[in-house]
């Protein structure tokens, strides 16, 4: 009973997810999720395809040993430069939340969670002189977006041995509230405000495996479809969006009980979405690579969860382009550590995240803070 | 230092650091979104598109009415003397006045001992000096027939009450005087009259000029008071001593040369209390999906506005509700009701914002795309607004013998911001 009741309280957290948001998230369907629980980002992501907190590969859910409950909150920082100025900007996001546990009667682990798929929350201001009747009048411009796709996932691992596979059901929902503002300096002339909503439906599915080579090495794969999105706006089907397949390998070695290193590589084939894209006037897409290393260091062998010491850095493309043949990179470095406390039954895992984001003259710097919860009722 | 001083201390060194940790949290979950907006890169979708378009009242379809208000009906009457914008005379009608005054159940008669005539002055042109309202006795059967001529033929010496000086500080307000003794002849209503008395009213200054005075209908015309013994025998002031006060029932004021609207032109105000209806089309591409941000309607004077120097006149426009002709009902909803003021002897062009009432044509099926316009106070002011028409426009027409261009309406609006999907 307690366990249903801390189960419904974590599930009613925040349904509204997203991921960091970014100047570079203005176009197409806005900044990929990472689908990362703090521990995974605290080494750069390195560890994801292994970690059962995070969302990536549905066969780590296998590490699930007992119902577990995560909640993860993001706090960012974020330096934003391009042509037309510099500013600093603030926000915080609830990027995932996750159930999981096994069962009783079988090798089989199960798990819901809601994460975020892509993130499109950006307001952009400008300022403008027209000439309306031949007079200069100062205008006034904000265009604005918030919401983004989430991914509700339905997930199962199971143990075959020294291999764990899994696999997934995704549902993709969501929406952008779009808002268009134009002022006048000159009071005569009416400001105008304009919205719009688009929203998306979609489903996938995705495979995983984790397989044990020996007592000290793994190796992860990863597949992941999830079709077409369905396109509405304002309630009236505008179209398709095809979505990209997704392939990712991780290796994690154990050097001693201490020691932990990973690495992982995830393709995403987003130039699928590329001649959707054009169609409605966008620039395009291009598939894109994140590539990520880092490493978990144990100060307490008997207690894995108290004080751990993470590093990690990662590099990645993003798909949507501001300008032709100008695809945005991502350079990060993280690190992090986490406790846990009533015997384990409750955890806090905290992830410090430096990023340089660029697309050619557009540039950012994010500090982000991430911090995890987890719950074992 | 001991173990358990070490737990002690990491604990409060845990507990300071977690403090801060939250302290740092909560301050930083506040939200700064807004950065520099860079175009084309940053504005999925486009940019907002604001255009102008001028357009034309429909050739042929703006019209003059006239004859809303009569002259006396409105808030103020006009007098004159040697004005180049109007000759004007006013009189004033009063109720009759009571031959006896009931005390005790018992009408009595009595006897007048002075009476107080005030008049009030609503505008004048406060750079003329030596403002002097004349006040004759006119015969009591005057009534809106009346002429410039048939009142101008009484207002003689002999004929002359009193003449009121208008102090030159005084910008508003009223003018009393008080008479008395063989000056009460000058008013004198005989017992087997009507007791009505009939005042006109002309003026005269150092220069040529005009004055706006009160008028029965805005309740500050002018007033006859007269003050009364009463013969009765009871000796008590209160009793014995009161006041009649009277007030017009009638008032009206005269031009000697009326100036009838000229067809080729658009006229508000004036004595003839003239109002102009203007139709325009709506070009479709506004009319189903632009935002309009300003809508200016530009009305071109065909001389210098003609009006008293320093009396502001208001030009008001209004949407029609359903296009009659002259008997156009309008919309009393404040939001559809645009005004300006409009100035005496001012050439420049008048401008109006009408965006809400352009607004409304687009909102509304039913309403014209007409507007309705007319000069505040009407047939109260000297001031007269006369402007083009698509009739003496000579791109419109041009056959036009005094060219004066056509209203002119001028709209910014926005397209539909092409949002980018997704």
């Amino acid at each position: 009973m307690r366990r249903s009741f801390a189960i419904l309280i974590l599930l009613a957290m925040p349904a509204a997810v997203a991921a960091q948001s970014s100047q570079l998230s203005a176009r197409g369907l806005g900044q990929p999720g990472r689908w990362l629980s703090t521990r995974s980002t605290a080494t750069g992501g390195s560890f994801a395809m292994f970690d059962p907190g995070s969302t990536l590969n549905p066969a780590s859910l296998g590490g699930t040993q007992t119902l577990t409950a995560m909640f993860t909150g993001l706090q960012d920082f974020r330096t934003v430069e391009n042509p037309s100025g510099t500013a600093s900007l603030r926000d915080n996001r609830f990027p995932l939340v996750s159930v999981a546990g096994p069962t009783r009667r079988a090798p089989l682990v199960l798990g819901l969670s809601y994460s975020n798929y892509a993130d499109r929350d950006f307001s952009f201001a400008t300022v403008d002189t027209l000439d309306p009747l031949g007079t200069p009048v100062q205008v006034f411009d904000t265009l604005s977006s918030r919401g983004g796709i989430s991914d509700f996932r339905i997930a199962g691992a199971y143990h075959l041995s020294q291999t764990t596979l899994g696999g997934g059901f995704h549902i993709l929902t969501g929406s952008n509230r779009l808002e268009s503002r134009r002022t006048f300096h000159q009071g005569s002339y009416l400001p105008l405000t304009e919205k719009a909503e688009v929203s998306y439906g979609g489903i996938g599915g995705s495979l995983g495996l984790i397989h044990h080579v020996g007592a000290r090495l793994s190796v992860a794969l990863l597949a992941r479809a999830d079709g077409h999105l369905d396109v509405d706006k304002d309630s009236t089907r505008v179209g398709q969006l095809d979505l990209p397949y997704m392939l990712g390998m991780a290796a994690r070695v154990e050097f001693s009980p201490r020691v932990a290193l990973a690495g992982q590589g995830i393709y995403r084939t987003w130039s699928a979405s590329n001649s959707d894209l054009l169609a409605t006037g966008a620039v395009g897409s291009e598939n894109t690579i994140d590539l990520s290393f880092g490493g978990e260091f144990l100060p307490d062998v008997r207690r894995p969860s108290r004080r751990p010491i993470r590093l990690g850095g990662h590099y990645a493309t993003l798909p949507f382009l501001l300008e032709v043949g100008q695809q945005p990179t991502e350079v990060g470095v993280a690190a992090g550590s986490g406790m846990s406390f009533a015997q384990d039954r409750g955890g806090i895992d905290l992830a410090l995240e430096y990023l340089w984001r660029s697309a050619g003259e557009f540039k950012e710097r994010v500090f982000q803070l991430s911090i995890g919860v987890s719950v074992r009722p | 230092m001991t173990a358990p001083a070490r737990r002690t201390s990491g604990r409060l060194l845990g507990l300071v650091g977690g403090m801060v940790l939250v302290a740092g949290l909560a301050a930083g979950c506040q939200e700064r979104l807004t950065s520099p907006g860079q175009c084309p890169q940053l504005c999925p979708g486009g940019d907002v598109r604001t255009l102008d378009i001028v357009l034309s009242p429909t050739v042929g379809h703006d019209s003059t009415y006239t004859g809303y208000v009569n002259r006396g009906d409105g808030v103020a009457l006009l007098v004159s003397n040697g004005f180049a914008v109007s000759e004007n005379r006013a009189a004033y009608r009063m109720s009759p006045r009571p031959d006896s005054i009931e005390v005790r159940d018992t009408n009595r008669t009595y006897t007048v001992d002075s009476v107080a005539l005030s008049l009030t002055v609503l505008a004048r042109d406060t750079l003329v000096n030596g403002l002097k309202l004349v006040l004759y006795r006119i015969s009591d059967t005057v009534n809106a027939t009346a002429t410039f001529s048939s009142l101008d033929a009484q207002l003689i010496p002999e004929n002359v009450i009193d003449t009121l000086e208008v102090p030159d500080t005084m910008t508003t307000g009223t003018i009393r005087r008080v008479l008395h003794g063989p000056d009460l002849a000058k008013v004198d209503l005989p017992l087997a009259g009507n007791g009505i008395l009939a005042l006109g009213v002309s003026m005269v200054a150092d220069q040529p000029t005009g004055v706006r005075i009160g008028s029965a209908r805005a309740g500050n015309g002018a007033s006859f008071t007269s003050y009364v013994t009463v013969n009765v025998s009871d000796t008590t002031t209160s009793v014995r001593k009161q006041a009649l006060a009277l007030t017009p029932t009638f008032n009206t004021f005269v031009t000697q040369t009326p100036v009838l609207p000229d067809p080729r032109f658009l006229t508000v105000g004036g004595d003839s209390s003239s109002r102009s209806l203007l139709r325009f089309s709506l070009p479709a591409e506004i009319a189903e999906s632009a935002n309009i941000v300003r809508a200016t309607l530009n009305l071109v004077p065909r001389t210098a506005i003609p009006g008293l120097r320093g009396d502001l006149a208001i030009l008001e426009g209004r949407a029609v509700l359903a296009d009659l002709g002259a008997k156009s009902p309008v919309s009393t909803d404040v939001r559809f009701i645009v005004d300006d003021t409009l100035t005496a002897g001012s050439s420049d062009t008048v401008r109006l914002d009408v965006t809400r009432i352009v607004q409304l044509w687009q909102a509304s099926t039913t309403a014209p795309d007409a507007i309705f316009l007319s000069l505040l106070p009407e047939a109260s002011t000297f001031t007269r607004g006369e402007f083009g028409s698509t009739r003496s426009d000579p791109e419109l027409t041009p056959s036009t013998t005094e060219p004066v261009g056509a209203p002119r309406l001028r709209i910014t609006y926005q397209r539909p911001f092409p949002f980018e999907n997704p």
